[in-house]
């Protein structure tokens, strides 16, 4: 609950939004800490999977959540935050357990009476259209660029930085920069298309 | 297709919103009628919010050092309880013929099955608990973890941790934590210590787990 005290269940689920959209580093860190609370005992309870492995996929899931944040996917519809992220984090368990050859029932992401009412809130349809791809890919693509090109492709595509501003930024000329991103980008789109495992 | 710099340059401009107008209605239109510019244009998105989700990731993780971290319990270890061993100690609990420990011990697993209950919502004015926002999610992160560590790790190494929470400043989450540390001292064997502080709890009103001291009392 952000703020708590003086705010309807509501109005503080949506003061909590605006100041995520805001960035607030206070309203990530409460929303955080609401979340682990409830997903990370949730997830050793019902599985195998280590508090470490745990605590990486709730991270990966608040990843995809700012992502849709800052996009635009995701809006606010009254109902509580946390539990749209829990939900994501959900998806990224059943996936993680899955392709480690742990698989859990489907019924796993079915909510059962012990289960908090909140945290189903959400349909799973509504966030299992999450973005990303292959994230294991793709990072094992990254490693393999030299640190040059590993650079570039953050100012390139996390930072949306321009061509200018990436040359300044690595010193050289725009024009080479130019060269540059676009090798880079090649091999960064090779590798990743190598080790994406639908491919 | 072939990604030539001048395709990439254009898949950025329409992802990144800057192509707009009769150019981007042209590149839409381009894209519905060409499998492979379409195709280009996912893997182009796939990477650009990838390598922003794996950026994010990086963020989160600094906020889990700061939050969790700052509550010194995300690192202790998680055990998983061993069956095996387990199966051999609850045959010989009932060969030695201690039923009653064995009731005990499903009752306490109920409560730890059952997770904390969730904190009451406050009227707006009421203030009897006085602790701040930061510091009932403090708490309510602490005892997580401290039952995380009694539920999978044991009680002996839980205990220090419910002791530390139980010995804050009085909230719903402390007082939580008084509830499971009785639990934890009966797991291990210390009757005295829990039946001390299942009497203390049971004698505290509005203590959220009055109720069930009493019972377990009776």
């Amino acid at each position: 609950m952000y703020p708590s005290g003086h705010l309807s269940s509501s109005q503080a689920d949506e003061a909590l939004y605006q100041a995520l959209v805001s960035d607030e580093k206070k309203a990530w860190n409460t929303l955080y800490a609401d979340v682990y609370r409830r997903f990370i005992p949730y997830a050793l309870q019902r599985s195998t999977v280590s508090e470490d492995d745990a605590g990486d996929i709730l991270q990966e899931a608040f990843a995809v959540f700012s992502v849709n944040l800052r996009n635009g996917r995701y809006q606010f519809v009254g109902k509580p935050v946390g539990a749209y992220v829990f939900r994501l984090c959900q998806l990224k368990w059943y996936t993680f357990m899955r392709d480690t050859d742990k698989p859990l029932p489907l019924d796993s992401l079915r909510k059962t009476g012990e289960d908090d009412d909140e945290d189903f809130e959400w349909d799973l349809a509504d966030v299992a259209n999450t973005p990303g791809g292959d994230l294991n890919a793709l990072e094992k693509a990254m490693l393999e660029l030299q640190d040059g090109c590993r650079k570039l492709m953050q100012f390139f595509y996390v930072e949306e930085k321009s061509l200018a501003e990436c040359g300044a930024l690595l010193g050289i000329q725009e024009g080479s920069a130019k060269v540059k991103r676009f090798r880079c980008a090649q091999q960064l789109r090779d590798l990743y298309f190598r080790y994406r495992k639908d491919d | 297709m072939d990604l030539t710099n001048e395709l990439l340059t254009d898949i950025a401009r329409y992802l990144d919103g800057t192509m707009q107008g009769p150019e981007r209605d042209a590149f839409a239109g381009r894209m519905e009628s060409e499998d492979g510019l379409r195709l280009e244009v996912q893997l182009q998105q796939e990477i650009r919010e990838g390598m922003k989700i794996l950026a994010e990731k990086e963020r989160f993780k600094a906020i889990h050092a700061e939050v969790i971290g700052a509550t010194a319990i995300a690192a202790r270890p998680v055990r998983r309880l061993p069956w095996r061993p387990l199966a051999i100690a609850a045959s010989l609990a009932l060969l030695l013929g201690i039923g009653w420990w064995w009731w005990a011990g499903q009752a306490t697993d109920r409560y730890l099955a059952a997770g904390p209950k969730p904190e009451p919502v406050l009227l707006p004015d009421d203030e009897r608990l006085g602790a701040s926002p930061e510091r009932h999610t403090a708490d309510s992160l602490a005892l997580a973890a401290a039952l995380t560590t009694l539920r999978h790790t044991g009680a002996e190494s839980a205990i220090p941790a419910l002791e530390k929470v139980a010995s804050q400043p009085l909230n719903h989450w402390t007082a939580s934590a008084e509830w499971y540390l009785a639990i934890a001292y009966r797991k291990e064997g210390r009757k005295e210590d829990a039946r001390r502080l299942l009497e203390r709890i049971a004698a505290t009103e509005g203590h959220p787990y009055q109720a069930e001291a009493a019972k377990e009392l009776r």
